[in-house]
């Protein structure tokens, strides 16, 4: 038989009839009432007696409320009605047990809120596409040399890739630099990008303004440039005729070409957190540069040709690295291993995070296991509190199937309250992580609570009332009814029930220990990060950026006779211990490396040149930063451009080319032409790990600013972070140092002041971020684990009651009695806690990438971890069963 | 109750509300009582039972119930046939035609 009225139609009908169901009832009865009247009345008519007629109506009728019973169900409204009856009775039941309700609400909802948090950052930061177009076709270019898996590109080799990118859709190139945007408003420090044209189409993304600029406008440098979004916004309240509008850099008029929209970034920036303000051409001149193989200061990126694979790609770089090395073996010796590769750009961005964000995911689900344990083992102890009530309702004639869907919709309500709570608590928990605020993170910021959090947090909520309502609401069974009838309600549990409670405890301590080896694991690893020697002192420095302009300061002398007069002054100021100033800031701008020949040494066939990383400092750095000076000395005012080239090495360089014998006077000729050209080693320097505190430091080398001139234009450095020793707080010094600059040049920006110690702790905050979330799940995975212990320690005891003060009534002592019984529960501890010890070493291997100094096996941590849970177990364990033990003998019989 | 007698008057119950309410909208007593006239009395079924099947029909769309006033001039819900209702009486009027003729094909075999 087909059904004429649609699916909807009849559902919707249902549906009113339901919300009208009083309605509906009170048609019914009517209904019924006027046939009964009706019937009557001509039963009345044909003679019959007022009261026979009455009684054969009604037996005509048959039987009114089984009647009525089968037109309810006639109605398709059964279903539903009886949810609702279900849902408001657990609502009455769970009113009914407000303690227990609110400490599974509570444990539930933390579970899921971190879960569901920690879930939005996953999301935002690994599943949301990149803010390019076909970000899968986006390659980045790799170069390797002399041990560098991710070196940059030189100008010659940048011209190569231009020529020789065949199959490929774009390429670009692109460095970083910072501009003085002057105007009507104070001067503003900018961070720009160099572009080559092709960065823009291998990004995929198109000005939301104007253009970007074109292929002649980049090669022969014409003065246009590409607005950021933010700079837009900010500078120039988002008006949009500032396209075609002049702006000036220091001295140098440009043309606003175009605006970028607001998510664009380049991917280094992402990585930095710090967006570029504005997008300047490239502009490099074969005519200057062509021949350069050796300054490395540019990243590239490539799209992928339609139908290419990344394989192929690969390939295709790999093989123009081949050609490069056959045709300039002075520029590729054998030993410099020159090779090009390519990485998907997600890779890039994303391959350090994506370990940590989901260890943190994996631990936040562990603690919402761990909250379901725990409420599935409290639900099965209400079962057994309630077994009478149950077998009441079996012996009156309920199937069992209604009566385990009573149950299980009580802990699908319970779940669903406690997943509204973990909303919050997600709301709550985002806020803290951004609060902990690790940089490093690229798009954290971006983490909120969306729809599709909402949805995993009643996701989440219903499968963990599922989890925890299926095993007790089975474990009501038919067959007991008779022996919980008998026993009214007292005795023993269920053995099921007792075998499932003591599963879950087990399996608590296996989850528990996972969490607290992760957590132990993490905090030891970032212990061992932060006591590791820098080779620098950050405590009690403030450091600034300046960029002494080419524009007022054209020549090199210029430059560095400004930068002495900065630190003179400032070493002037009170307060200050020492001054000086470097070319990159450790911790956050990486080192470029250049090479040397040492004198009176050939270089054998094959093998590459000496190199080190170079950096150029003051005669006041070594004081101010703090280095440890092994050897020799450090640059004094004398090492200036008239005396002869000095230069300090650090520990690894001496190592490295000197090894086993004094490098001290060695003279060596720097790379590329660099001046001072040739320079006598005056000291040696403890290693600084400059790049982070992970990895072991590169050999390095300090030129003094006063005689370094760069290689590609005779130039002094520039770009010059100020370092400022203080006595007390190096924040008070940040005004006196902006006042006394502003006094020496009022158009000069003093840009990033802040001091040392938080450029320190910034460079380890993805680390920080790990251990402190890790250590909140895993300390709410201990009181998890001691309340589930306690719990059902407390149960077994408790459904002993009779037994113990029998014996103890027969004059058993007490200790012996609590030992008795907590023997019985603590080998369940053990279990638990040598299957988790198993499972978390197998895990530890897994995130081992992500620990520093300390192995995934971790003796101390295992230790800890064991002494920590089976501690708080056994004390749960003890004072539940002394709790139990207590009790008056006497009374408790009594009771009975 | 004899579970064969319900199963048999359920097809047939559902069969002769249709046609019942074919001649204009009736009130629940109507319809039960025309039954049993209609039928000489042959079909002497519990009243109650046409409830379940009314509600049942409604709830399939082959008849409405609205709220009317009776020959008597009371409040009570009218049932009416629907179209697809009408649709439905064809089709198990010409089942059952069908069914009963085969049944006395049967019975008059010799």
């Amino acid at each position: 038989m087909h059904s004429p009225l649609h699916l909807p139609q009849r559902l919707l009908r249902r549906a009113t009839l339901l919300f009208g169901k009083q309605a509906a009832e009170r048609d019914m009865d009517g209904e019924i009432r006027h046939h009964l009247e009706m019937e009557e009345q001509l039963l009345r008519d044909r003679g019959l007696s007022a009261h026979e007629a009455r009684r054969q109506a009604r037996l005509k009728f048959g039987g009114v409320e089984r009647f009525k019973e089968r037109a309810r169900e006639a109605r398709g409204t059964r279903l539903a009605e009886d949810l609702a009856k279900d849902v408001r009775f657990a609502a009455r039941s769970l009113r009914k047990r407000p303690l227990l309700t609110s400490v599974v609400v509570a444990t539930l909802g933390l579970g899921i809120g971190a879960s569901v948090s920690l879930f939005g950052f996953v999301d935002a930061v690994l599943l949301q596409p990149l803010p390019y177009g076909d970000a899968h076709e986006v390659l980045r270019i790799k170069q390797a040399y002399n041990g560098k898996a991710d070196g940059n590109i030189s100008p010659s080799e940048h011209f190569d890739y231009e020529r020789g990118m065949d199959g490929f859709a774009a390429y670009g190139a692109y460095t970083f630099g910072s501009a003085s945007l002057v105007g009507d408003a104070d001067p503003q420090r900018l961070q720009a990008a160099y572009l080559s044209h092709g960065v823009f189409p291998a990004l995929g993304i198109r000005p939301v303004l104007g253009r970007a600029f074109t292929r002649e406008e980049e090669t022969t440098n014409a003065m246009v440039a590409v607005l950021s979004h933010s700079l837009w916004l900010n500078r120039y309240a988002g008006q949009p005729d500032i396209v075609g509008q002049d702006i000036t850099l220091g001295e140098m008029k440009f043309a606003v070409v175009g605006v970028m929209p607001a998510s664009f970034v380049i991917p280094e920036d992402m990585l930095a957190g710090v967006p570029s303000d504005i997008y300047l051409p490239l502009g490099l001149d074969p005519a200057d540069w062509a021949g350069n193989r050796g300054s490395h200061f540019m990243s590239g990126l490539v799209r992928m040709g339609p139908g290419m694979s990344a394989s192929q790609a690969n390939q295709r770089l790999a093989t123009l690295g081949n050609q490069w090395v056959e045709a300039y073996p002075d520029d590729y010796p054998a030993g410099m291993d020159f090779q090009i590769s390519s990485q998907p750009m997600s890779a890039y961005l994303l391959g350090n995070v994506r370990r940590t964000m989901w260890t943190l995911l994996g631990a936040a689900l562990l603690v919402l296991l761990l909250a379901a344990a725990n409420v599935s083992s409290l639900m099965l102890g209400m079962v057994d509190d309630r077994r009478r009530e149950f077998s009441v309702r079996l012996a009156l004639g309920a199937e069992r199937g209604r009566v385990v869907r009573q149950v299980l919709t009580e802990s699908l309500l319970m779940a669903l309250v406690a997943g509204v709570v973990g909303i919050f608590v997600a709301l709550a928990g985002t806020k803290l992580l951004l609060a902990l605020d690790p940089p490093n993170i690229p798009r954290l910021e971006t983490a909120g609570l969306s729809i599709t959090g909402v949805a995993v947090a009643f996701l989440l909520s219903g499968l963990a009332g599922l989890a925890f309502g299926i095993a007790p609401a089975l474990s009501i069974s038919a067959k007991r009814l008779s022996a919980d009838l008998k026993e009214g309600g007292r005795g023993n549990t269920s053995g099921t029930r007792q075998r499932l409670r003591r599963a879950l405890v087990a399996g608590e301590l296996v989850v528990g220990t996972l969490v607290l080896v992760g957590a132990g694991l993490f905090t030891r690893s970032f212990q061992q990060l932060t006591s590791v020697d820098p080779g620098f002192r950050a405590e009690q420095v403030l450091t600034a950026r300046i960029n002494v302009p080419s524009s007022r300061y054209p020549n090199p002398e210029d430059v560095v006779s400004f930068v002495n007069l900065v630190n003179e002054r400032t070493a002037a100021l009170p307060g200050v211990v020492a001054s000086g100033a470097i070319k990159n800031l450790p911790l956050a701008v990486p080192l470029g490396d250049l090479n040397f020949r040492i004198e009176g040494r050939v270089i054998p066939e094959g093998e590459s040149s000496p190199r080190a990383d170079w950096q150029t400092a003051t005669s006041g750095y070594a004081a101010a930063a703090g280095l440890t000076v092994l050897q020799g000395r450090w640059f004094e005012d004398a090492d200036n451009a008239d005396a002869e080239g000095a230069v300090v090495i650090s520990e690894a360089t001496a190592e490295l080319y000197w090894p086993g014998e004094d490098p001290l006077g060695a003279r060596f000729v720097l790379g590329g032409g660099a001046g001072p050209g040739s320079v006598t080693v005056v000291g040696i320097v403890r290693d600084v790990r400059h790049e982070n505190l992970e990895n072991e430091p590169m050999p390095q080398m300090y030129i003094p600013h006063s005689q370094f001139r760069s290689w590609t234009d005779g130039d002094a450095m520039r770009g010059q972070s100020i370092f400022i020793r203080t006595q007390g707080d190096p924040l008070a010094l940040a005004g006196p140092l902006r006042a006394l600059v502003r006094e020496l040049d009022p158009m000069l920006p003093v840009a990033q002041v802040e001091t040392l110690s938080s450029i320190r702790d910034r460079s380890v905050s993805q680390p920080r971020t790990l251990m402190t979330l890790l250590n909140i799940f895993s300390l709410l995975g201990l009181v998890l684990a001691a309340i589930g212990v306690y719990g059902i320690v407390g149960h077994s005891v408790g459904l002993r009651t009779r037994e113990v003060a029998v014996r103890r009534a027969l004059g058993a002592r007490k200790i012996q009695v609590v030992s008795e019984l907590l023997w019985k529960e603590l080998r369940i501890v053990g279990a638990g806690l040598f299957i988790g010890l198993a499972a978390a070493l197998i895990l530890a291997r897994a995130v081992s990438g992500l620990l520093f100094g300390v192995a995934p096996n971790d003796p101390l941590v295992l230790a800890g971890v064991v002494a920590t849970l089976g501690g708080i177990a056994f004390l749960g364990g003890t004072l539940a069963a002394r709790r139990a033990a207590t009790i008056d003998p006497a009374l408790a019989l009594r009771a009975e | 109750m004899a579970k064969g007698k319900t199963d048999l008057l359920q097809g047939t119950l559902d069969l002769m509300v249709l046609k019942t309410l074919r001649q204009g909208p009736l009130h629940g007593w109507s319809i039960s009582k025309r039954i049993r006239e209609t039928s000489q009395g042959v079909l002497e079924i519990r009243q109650g039972s046409l409830y379940p099947a009314l509600y049942r029909l409604e709830d399939k769309g082959w008849i409405t119930g609205e709220r009317g006033v009776s020959p008597e001039g009371r409040k009570v819900k009218l049932y009416r046939l629907t179209r697809s209702g009408g649709k439905q009486l064809a089709a198990e009027r010409a089942t059952w035609v069908a069914f009963s003729a085969a049944v006395n094909h049967v019975l008059e075999a010799t």
